[in-house]
């Protein structure tokens, strides 16, 4: 994780704080509440450095979509799809790091795809209605997007 | 004893929405977003406003009369708007699929 980024909460997060929606971990919850949008990683891992772990907390909020790069999508923060997996493998990433905890259908749904381009196309539709109607339509849009481009390297 | 039909049908009522209570409270795990996640919440307020309705109606003998109606005249408008959400809901539902 790049030290110089900051961290700001995200919805999930701010619904967490305000109602224990998701049932984090005291280590990791402690560590989203130091998340404050003005801090740097270095600076939040020295204000929480009696956390145990705050490391590893971070990195679990960070991939459970509890907090985010303030700002833009910062560049170093979010893990790119790694170009050497095959595509259905790549996309099963996506979803785990777009969707976090919440990923365990969509996962099931490539899972049970064909490894045709045109059968994980036709995943990666499904997959992404199923995001837009029951998890999230932001991250629908970012998965559907960031697939395609997967989908394309695939040929 | 005398068979009571209105106190049968009313405590049947009760068990209905319990069940959808608890059917609405635990789907909402599953469906933290999105088009349905949204609506979802506000079914399950009004869920919540109709178990409480529904739990006063095997004591409408011991109530004033204006009461009654005021609370029957409640549970009918957010039953009406309950029913409109879910059919904008259902057909949202079918847009989307058929996008």
């Amino acid at each position: 994780m790049n030290p110089t980024v900051v961290l700001a909460k995200t919805e999930k997060g701010k619904e967490e704080i305000g109602a224990r929606r998701y049932g984090l971990p005291q280590t990791v919850r402690h560590t989203l509440i130091l998340v404050d949008g003005k801090s740097t990683v270095a600076q939040l891992l020295q204000k929480g450095s009696m956390i145990p772990g705050i490391a590893d907390a971070l990195e679990t909020l960070l991939r459970d979509g509890f907090v985010r790069a303030a700002g833009a999508d910062a560049p170093g923060i979010a893990p790119a799809p790694d170009q050497s997996l095959p595509a259905k493998q790549a996309l099963i990433r996506l979803a785990e790091r777009l969707l976090g905890g919440q990923a365990g259908k969509v996962v099931k749904k490539l899972e049970d795809s064909g490894d045709s381009p045109p059968e994980l196309a036709a995943a990666v539709d499904g997959c992404h209605k199923l995001i837009r109607l029951a998890i999230d339509r932001d991250k629908a849009e970012t998965f559907h997007e960031e697939a395609k481009k997967i989908l394309a390297r695939a040929g | 004893m005398k068979f009571d039909v209105n106190l049968v049908i009313s405590v049947a009522a009760i068990l209905v929405m319990f069940y959808c209570l608890w059917l609405v409270l635990s789907l909402q795990r599953n469906i933290p977003g999105g088009v349905v996640g949204e609506k979802w919440r506000l079914l399950t307020a009004l869920v919540i406003l109709f178990t409480v309705g529904y739990l006063t109606t095997p004591f409408f003998g011991m109530l004033p009369q204006n009461l009654i109606n005021l609370i029957v005249s409640l549970i009918f408008l957010f039953g009406a708007i309950y029913v409109v959400i879910t059919v904008k809901l259902i057909y949202r539902i079918i847009e989307e699929l058929s996008a």
